[in-house]
């Protein structure tokens, strides 16, 4: 097990579109067992492959407050539903900020799971906004990209100003 | 994704498990210590449990109509809001900001401005009606407290609402006392002598990673309540001296008690049961800080013997499951959890693990009975009912340093804290000390 890397806004390698995953095999399953470790660690709720620079279509979530109900989805396909609600959102990607986004307050994932079973969820709650976080990081998609181009702006100034002094 | 940042919605969330699901502050915040909630998500959530009925008054005669089942949750969050008004050093406007903004991970924006008129209200009205649920019980433990100490009623009841000192147990295993008193002066940690002399209290409350040598294990957090049980279990310290000395702690866990037992009376062998798997394990972590490998923990249930291997213990600790009333300035989520209904159940237990655990007790050997309960339900009444049906079994006569003696045993009675007496500030534990008796030994009277 091991920590892995988490890149951050504005990374262009978050930008990058995952492509799915073709076999179920003990390299994803380590995958998945470093990128649960990482997100437990961050903390965070959930954690997408895109965000510790793996092009493949997995993430990792779990919403509860005793931190004991992971769920690890390969090449999620979603269905939603429901109205849109605004939740506030922070990205592990984006550390410290929190900005409300609009999702839909009900969600269907059809994915594999770590041992390459079709597994097929109904998700509402926080649960189901986080899972539509996820799967837009594997789209190359971020939260700010939901926000004002000034907030995104502002935003971005501020994480390459942290990156500066860090380095 | 980031977890939410949100202390009051989390706040929110966990008031709704507590009170819509019945879950127990532990099990909602978890036990493992690294995980907790934030030290003021913890404080919002004590603090709305304790005041929640004059909170909810407050809340709901502001409401022009009741909320829908499915918005509980709004509910408490504006308890908690009124909490903070009313209890906390947290500025009006900020309390109300903050609370406004939880309707937004609470997934809840249209409430926003019903949160922020309700609480507007309340941060006018300064002399509201705080007076009238003021010791802010549900009746039925009102009731029962008046009845069985009517002349301290007023003072045990604001004693359960207060908030506990820090009481520290050093491990006379690894430190002797003065020597710690010494190390807690050098670091400038002001402190009053308990009730025995490992028992120690902080004036002022420090979170347990600063106190001296804590990693260590030479010190552990537990209520002076607790702490007398060791001693009432073995008051002349025969128990000390014996060889080959073998004691049962029969429900163990978190298991402050059981260490207690290992560092003071070190018997040759110190067994320990613990029926939750999850508690056990906290449990077990706790003895590897404090260094205690030799204890033999095993998940059963002690109400059966099939755990037991046939030989017989020199005594044994029963801290038997009970309502917990005793325990509610620490727990009040307990005021909240338990019915009137189930002291009978509790009552049950107790007695069935008496009986159970009996038998594997040697003749002329001690069974401390304890339980954190005022009530003579789950306390007098359960060693009555044991001793009526259970002809070797004799009450001896214990007490304490504070509290009242009953008729089979010893009451500690939770008061209001007191500055210059905080060691005095305990939990409401109850304890009978049992006496299996020889066979042939003649029935007195």
């Amino acid at each position: 097990m091991a920590l892995l890397e988490i890149l951050e806004f504005p990374d262009p390698r978050l930008r990058t579109k995952a492509k799915p995953v073709v076999r179920v095999d003990d390299s994803v399953r380590k995958l998945v067992a470093n990128m649960f470790e990482t997100m437990y660690d961050a903390p965070g709720i959930g954690l997408a492959a895109t965000q510790v620079n793996v092009h493949q279509r997995i993430i990792v979530v779990d919403v509860s407050e005793n931190r004991d109900e992971p769920h690890a989805f390969i090449n999620p396909e979603l269905t939603l539903s429901g109205e849109v609600l605004e939740t506030e959102e922070g990205c592990l990607s984006v550390p410290g900020f929190y900005e409300p986004v609009t999702r839909h307050e009900f969600a269907r994932v059809s994915a594999l799971n770590e041992r390459g079973e079709s597994v097929e969820l109904d998700l509402e709650g926080l649960l189901a906004v986080c899972v539509q976080h996820e799967c837009d990081h594997l789209e190359g998609k971020l939260f700010v990209d939901y926000l004002s181009s000034l907030k995104r702006t502002r935003i971005r100034r501020k994480l390459e100003k942290a990156h500066r002094v860090r380095v | 994704m980031n977890a939410p940042a949100n202390d009051r919605a989390r706040a929110a969330r966990h008031l709704v498990r507590i009170i819509v699901d019945g879950k127990t502050t532990d099990q909602t915040f978890g036990l493992d210590p690294v995980k907790q909630p934030s030290p003021l998500c913890q404080e919002l959530v004590f603090g709305t449990l304790r005041y929640y009925f004059s909170l909810n008054e407050a809340v709901e005669k502001r409401l022009s109509k009741a909320l829908r089942s499915k918005d509980l949750d709004l509910r408490l969050l504006m308890l908690v809001g009124a909490y903070q008004l009313r209890y906390t050093r947290i500025p009006d406007h900020a309390a109300i900001n903050e609370t406004v903004n939880a309707c937004r991970p609470l997934r809840k924006p249209w409430a926003r401005s019903l949160v922020n008129a309700v609480l507007r209200s309340i941060a006018q009205d300064v002399d509201d009606e705080k007076t009238e649920c003021s010791f802010e019980l549900p009746d039925w433990i009102s009731g029962r407290i008046n009845s069985a100490y009517p002349a301290v009623a007023a003072d045990v009841m604001n004693g359960l609402l207060g908030r506990a000192p820090m009481s520290l147990r050093v491990n006379v295993s690894r430190t002797p006392p003065a020597e710690y008193k010494a190390r807690l002066d050098e670091q400038n940690l002001s402190w009053q002598a308990g009730l025995v002399p490992e028992h120690i209290v902080l004036n002022t409350p420090v979170p347990a990673a600063q106190l001296p040598g804590y990693a260590q294990g030479q010190v552990s957090i537990q209520d002076g309540g607790a702490i007398l049980a060791s001693g009432l279990l073995d008051p002349e310290r025969k128990l000390a001296q014996q060889s080959n000395c073998r004691i049962l702690d029969a429900c163990a866990a978190p298991g402050g008690k059981l260490f207690h037992l290992a560092e003071s009376v070190a018997p040759a062998e110190l067994v320990a049961l613990e029926i939750n798997s999850r508690r056990l394990e906290h449990l077990c972590s706790e003895a590897a800080r404090l260094g205690f490998d030799s204890i033999r923990t095993l998940q059963a249930d002690a109400t059966d013997t099939s755990w037991w291997d046939q030989r017989t213990f020199d005594a044994i600790l029963l801290d038997a499951p009970c309502s917990g009333v005793g325990t509610l300035r620490r727990h009040p989520d307990i005021k909240h959890l338990r019915k009137i209904d189930d002291l009978a159940d509790y009552q049950q237990l107790q007695l069935s693990l008496l009986r159970n655990l009996w038998r594997t007790l040697a003749t002329e050997g001690t069974l401390l009975y304890c339980t954190c309960s005022l009530f003579q339900e789950e306390n007098d009444n359960v060693v009555q009912q044991f001793l009526n049906e259970t002809h070797d079994a004799r009450a001896q006569l214990i007490s304490a340093p504070v509290g009242q003696r009953t008729e089979h045993g010893w009451q500690l009675l939770p008061r209001p804290v007191n500055d210059a007496n905080l060691a005095a500030s305990v939990d409401g534990f109850y304890y009978a000390r049992l006496r299996k008796i020889s066979d042939n030994q003649e029935r007195p009277g």
